[in-house]
């Protein structure tokens, strides 16, 4: 199981006994933000790989 | 930081965005909720202005405006002797616009039903809070509430939360106040298991936004040699 999968279920599981609707938001928003960031962090790594194949090939 | 949400509605009480909004924040202890009345304190509303960092004025769009009690508000407590002239008793504070509108984002732009961007009509606000040296934040807009998912929704409130009581809104500091929130949390959890769990997911947010620094930093570095080379 990747990182992002075991923090999505451990956000989802919260969510399911949350008991008011304050905290089910919470839950919703938190495993989006988390969602989100690793999406950036998969993005940076392409822009990592990117930036230091130019650097290494000159071009 | 203290937060001051100014609410001008002609019917409060029958409207739906703002009965959301105002249970939205209920829980946030730093935001002062306060709706115009019929007459003004003009000293109190002064008063409350010096001593809230982010003002946020909240109404539904009428008209390409604010309703009317906002308009009296904005000529009858924001005085030249107060606001601007000589001293800027608000300079340095954060103005906020959260509004309502019954008409779809999609026509507010350009060739667009309305002809017109959000930005373009709520710019005498961006004004004024120059004129009074205020940081104008981006304003947080809410289109046809009443056809929103319910999963839509809950984001919303959060949403709405962090634009009260965020510090900045970076990705980072995002990512801070949902730590904050989480240890609020952790902190009146009455099971053990899941206090544990709170603090799991505070540290796996943790690991990875300073994972995501770290990339940002050395994909900046590599394109500052690329810059030097």
């Amino acid at each position: 199981m990747t990182e992002e999968n075991w923090l999505q279920q451990q956000i989802q599981q919260l969510q399911s006994q949350a008991t008011t609707y304050e905290d089910q938001a919470f839950y919703q928003a938190l495993g989006q933000v988390s969602h989100e960031l690793a999406q950036r962090i998969e993005q940076r790594k392409v822009n990592w790989m990117a930036a230091s194949g130019t650097r290494q090939n000159g071009n | 930081m203290k937060t001051l949400v100014i609410v001008s509605h002609p019917e409060i009480e029958n409207s739906m965005v703002q009965n959301f909004l105002k249970a939205s924040c209920a829980g946030l202890e730093e935001v002062t909720w306060h709706v115009l009345p019929s007459i003004l304190d003009v000293a109190f509303e002064q008063a409350q202005l010096k001593t809230h960092d982010r003002i946020i004025l909240q109404f539904p769009l009428y008209w390409y405006a604010a309703p009317a009690s906002l308009k009296n508000w904005l000529d009858t407590v924001l005085t030249g002797d107060f606001a601007f002239n000589g001293s800027q008793p608000l300079a340095g504070k954060e103005f906020g616009l959260v509004v309502s509108t019954g008409i779809a984002a999609k026509h507010f732009q350009a060739g667009g039903s309305e002809q017109a961007t959000m930005s373009e009509i709520l710019r005498p606000y961006e004004l004024v809070a120059r004129k009074l040296g205020m940081t104008y934040l981006t304003p947080f807009v809410i289109h046809q509430l009443g056809y929103w998912s319910e999963t839509a929704k809950q984001l919303l409130v959060v949403d709405y939360q962090r634009y009260l009581s965020q510090q900045n809104f970076t990705l980072t500091d995002k990512v801070a106040w949902f730590q904050a929130q989480l240890a609020q949390r952790q902190a009146v959890a009455e099971d053990e298991a899941q206090q544990q769990q709170l603090v799991l997911i505070g540290e796996q947010l943790a690991e990875q936004s300073e994972l995501l620094t770290d990339l940002n930093w050395q994909v900046q570095m590599i394109r500052q040699e690329e810059g030097e080379g």
